[in-house]
Parts: C-alpha cells; structure tokens; sequence
C-alpha cells in the first residue's frame, strides 16, 4: 500500500554571504520537499552611496566612482559617464581615443564573459572549464596592465579622450590575444557546451521568456537569448560602432528551450568572437593623433545642461543620466544598470526549480550586486 | 514621428497635461513636460496609440532642482525606432512629515518595468509612486531620511559606527 508523504513548507535563508551566490543578498525561500515554491530577495548589502558620492566631489573624480559601478567590468561605468559629460561639454574625443575605447570595451566584455564562464562552470563543476578559462582571462587582465597599469579598476576613459596614448606593444598583443582566444572557444566548445553533464544541468532550465524579460525591462545578454534582439551597439551606436561590422547573436533553445540557462551560456559564448572581430579590425586600423581633446584639470567645470550617455555594457543597456548647474561638482549622476531588471525577475524564475539547480540559475543569469546596489 | 504630432495627441487624450516642451541636452531631443497629475493618462496613450507604441520604459531618473524634484522618463518602442522623453515635477517641503511626503502617480500598470525603478527612486528620493513609500532594499534597513536630496544631512553614527566628513574638502 503506497503511503503518500505529507509535508510542510520549510523556509531557508541563503546569504548575505554564501559560495553560490553572485555576491552579498540574502534569498528567502519557501521549499516544499526540495522544490522552491517562493522566493524573496533582500539586497543592498553593496550599497556604497556611489551616486551621492560623485555629488561630492569635483568632475574628474566622478569617474573613479564610475568605474566602481561594477569592478568586473569597470570601463562601461567609465564610459557611460564620459559620453554624457561630453554631451553636455560639447567635447568631442579624437578619433584615436575612440578607437582606445572600442578596444578597452570589447576586451572588458571578453574578460567579463570570461569571468562568467568560468562562475557557470564552478556551479555546474567543471573544475577543468574554470582553470582553462581563467588562465585565458590574465591575458586579457595582463593587456589591461600594459595599458593602463591596473588589472581591474582601470580608471581610464577620460571626458574627451582617455588618459593616455598606447603602450608600446600593446596594440601587437591586442592581436596576438584575439588570435588565441579563437583557438580557445573552440577548446571550451569541444570541452563543455554541449557536454552531456552539463546539459543536464543547463538545458531548459531557469527559463526567461521573451514576455517576462520584456515585462522587467531585461537587457543584454540574458534579454537576447530570451530572443529580444536589443543591443545599445547597433540601436544607439557609439564610439563608431555603426562603422563596424558584427552581429548580435539571438538565443534559440538548441539544446532546450529559448531563454534558458544554456541559452544564456551559448550566448555568451557567441558573443566573445563577435568582439574578436571588432577587436581585430580596430587594432589594425587606429588612427593616428591624439588621445584627448585636452588635459582635464581638477578645476575642470561642465557647464549648465543635461546629457545621456548609453553604451552597452556586458550585461546589457548601462545608461548615466548628468546634470549639471554649472561649476565643478555634479547636480546629479544616475545610472540605470541591467542588473536590477535581472534581480526583479528572479522571483519568479526560481519559483518551481529544484533547490539543487539554484547554483546554476544564479550564475546563469551573470547577477552584479555591485551594480545594482551602487 | 514628429515631437509635435506627439504633443497633439496627448493634448487630445488629456487635455492641458502638457505643459511644454524643451530641448534636453545638446544632442537634439526634446522632452515633454506634463503636470505630474496627467501621468497615468499620458503614460496609456503613449504605450497604446498604435502610432507611437512607446511600450519600454527605459529609464527612470529624479534629480533635484532647487526646491523641485524633476521626475524624467526615458521611453522607447520596441517596434518602432521611436524614442522620447517625458518629464514631470512635485514641489518639495522639506519640514514635511511622512505624510505629506510628495507623491506622483505610478506608471507602473503602464509600464510594468517602472516597478523596480519607482522602488528605488522612492527609498533614495522619499516621492510616493502611486502613494506608497516603497523601499528598493537599496539602503540597509532602518535608515533615516533620503540621501539623494540635497537637504540630506549625513548621520554622525551609523549602526554605532561613527561617522565623520571632517578631513573632506571637497564638499
């Protein structure tokens, strides 16, 4: 006679710190058996008042908070600041200093995508995917040392320009790098991404259809495997980036369904030779002259006005809303950050996932606490 | 679409909600200023007429003016290149009390992804979206008052730590 199993809701509290999240939050969760019924989010543990802080301090300074919007991938925060900044300055940065730019985004991508990688393969444990995939990140942190001295927070795009022209060499090792990486992807490729193993893990798993990720406002990466076919690049083109050629890789469900965590994964992946290419194209074709349309002092001033600076950062649409009233401190500095719409839709996709696959969404769903908390 | 066929037909579905339109930065956008209290109406039409479809919210950013606080929409479609960006302000009493805190009304029927972003305006700003006093879970639990507004006065302990700006000169 088969007996059926009654029990109750327990509730769990995961965080604010715990190795299987993407960084300080606290998850509170209803599980019945070992399936999540409901979750709650609890964030904020980053907040650093960066926006209230940037109203302290003069204009250049600005951009040292900006770039610790979100450590991993600094330069976007940088960037987004500069080119509203410009907006209103009417400073234009030379040619050059935009194709620096373009280079320091794309390989930030990369590097980011990387570092992505390598958190999805931890929770789906592929111990051998991270060690390939982070060795292949120092070289892209090893180009970022050359040229601008940091690994990490580059504190380099400047109003009007950048800080400083190219290193000797760095251009060569631009090149050299994309051509590795290529042989790289086809490393993982072959290793991973349609491994059995995680298969199993990723494939129709954590699923955001194109309704619930339009209905929060998702963008990028997560957006695009979902099938929403935005990218700041080609819709508000930046930097030049209407005079490059690329593509903006859709999800498809190949393995499982549209949007799912595999999606999410494939996506990424698609997109690191995409900016292989933009890379290689950039690096072979700089433009000579200078770096900076001038030398921006601590008394630098940005006069009355307001400007709207969007790039796309590698978690999707990064925009910084400035406005000043005129002298050398800021009125107000708003950035609107990918990161939120990911956390506001996460209730619902968890609700219904097995405890076991949380891991797995999480790193999926490439969640920056920095940036969303500010 | 024409900045100026926009404005005509929010005039036809709520008339005297705009108040006017201004050039907002250098880049040649407008921006449609309307009383505050026409939000909900001019949020439907511009989400619902077919020809502007504008059914993203993008951005939500309040920035203090003076004793004002500038509420700034961001819009786009999803269909169409369309973009604009819409406006409003609430007066700001800075000996209020919680109640007479100022309140706009919320988008967020409208515009389902305001949710998230009226939150967060709402806990750093102290506006009322829709009438509620929401917290984004941005600032710890148990914080007082709205750091984003310029009247805000840093707290000298914070959870029993001190906390000082002396040393500071850039304020």
């Amino acid at each position: 006679m088969l007996e059926r199993l009654r029990t109750d809701l327990t509730y769990w509290e995961i965080g604010p710190y715990h190795g299987a999240l993407p960084g300080p939050m606290r998850l509170k969760l209803r599980i019945d058996g070992e399936i999540i019924v409901s979750g709650e989010l609890e964030t904020g543990f980053l907040h650093r008042g960066l926006e209230k802080a940037m109203e302290l301090h003069p204009w250049p300074a600005t951009i040292t908070y900006a770039d610790h919007l979100d450590p991993e991938a600094a330069v976007f925060g940088e960037l987004a600041l500069c080119l509203a900044v410009e907006e209103i300055s009417g400073l234009e940065a030379p040619p050059r200093a935009q194709a620096i730019r373009v280079l320091l985004s794309e390989l930030t991508r990369i590097s980011a995508h990387l570092g992505y990688i390598a958190r999805v393969g931890r929770a789906t444990g592929a111990e051998t995917l991270i060690h390939y995939v982070l060795r292949d990140r120092e070289r892209i942190l090893d180009l970022f040392e050359l040229l601008t001295g940091a690994r990490y927070s580059l504190n380099f795009v400047r109003f009007g320009g950048v800080a400083a022209d190219v290193t000797e060499g760095f251009i060569e090792r631009v090149l050299e790098v994309s051509e590795l990486m290529r042989v790289r992807l086809k490393e993982y490729n072959d290793l991973f991404t349609f491994n059995h193993a995680f298969l199993l893990r990723a494939a129709g798993m954590g699923v955001i259809e194109m309704g619930l990720a339009f209905r929060h406002g998702l963008t990028g990466p997560n957006a695009r495997a979902a099938g929403i076919s935005f990218d700041v690049r080609k819709a508000h083109p930046y930097l030049g980036f209407e005079a490059l050629d690329f593509e903006v890789p859709l999800g498809h469900g190949e393995a499982g369904r549209q949007g799912d965590a595999h999606d999410r994964f494939l996506l990424r992946l698609r997109e690191i030779p995409q900016s292989l290419e933009i890379l290689k194209h950039v690096a072979e074709n700089v433009p000579s002259g200078e770096y900076a349309c001038m030398k921006i002092e601590r008394e630098f001033e940005v006069p009355r006005g307001e400007g709207y600076g969007r790039v796309e950062s590698s978690r999707g649409l990064l925009a910084c809303h400035v406005v000043s009233d005129s002298g050398r401190f800021p009125a107000r500095i708003q950035f609107r950050v990918p990161t939120t719409a990911t956390l506001a839709l996460l209730p619902e996709v968890i609700a219904g996932l097995p405890i076991a696959d949380l891991p797995v969404l999480l790193a999926s769903l490439d969640l920056s606490l920095a940036e969303a908390d500010r | 679409m024409e900045l100026a066929a926009i404005i005509t037909k929010l005039n036809k579905a709520a008339p005297g909600a705009v108040l006017q339109k201004a050039r907002f930065g250098r880049g040649g956008a407008q921006a449609i200023w309307i009383e505050a209290r026409a939000l909900p109406a001019v949020a439907a039409t511009l989400r619902n007429d077919p020809d502007l479809k504008l059914d993203w919210l993008e951005n939500l950013s309040v920035a203090q003016l003076e004793d004002a606080l500038v509420i700034t929409y961001f819009l786009r479609s999803r269909e169409t290149p369309l973009c604009a960006i819409l406006r409003a302000t609430v007066t700001l009493n800075e000996n209020e009390s919680p109640a007479e805190l100022p309140e706009v009304p919320s988008v967020r029927e409208i515009w389902p992804m305001a949710r998230s972003m009226e939150r967060e305006s709402s806990e750093l700003f102290g506006i009322r979206f829709g009438g509620e006093l929401a917290a984004a879970g941005i600032l710890p639990k148990g914080w007082r008052g709205f750091p984003l507004r310029k009247s805000y006065v840093f707290p000298q302990e914070v959870f029993g730590i001190a906390h000082s700006r002396q040393g500071t000169d850039h304020a």
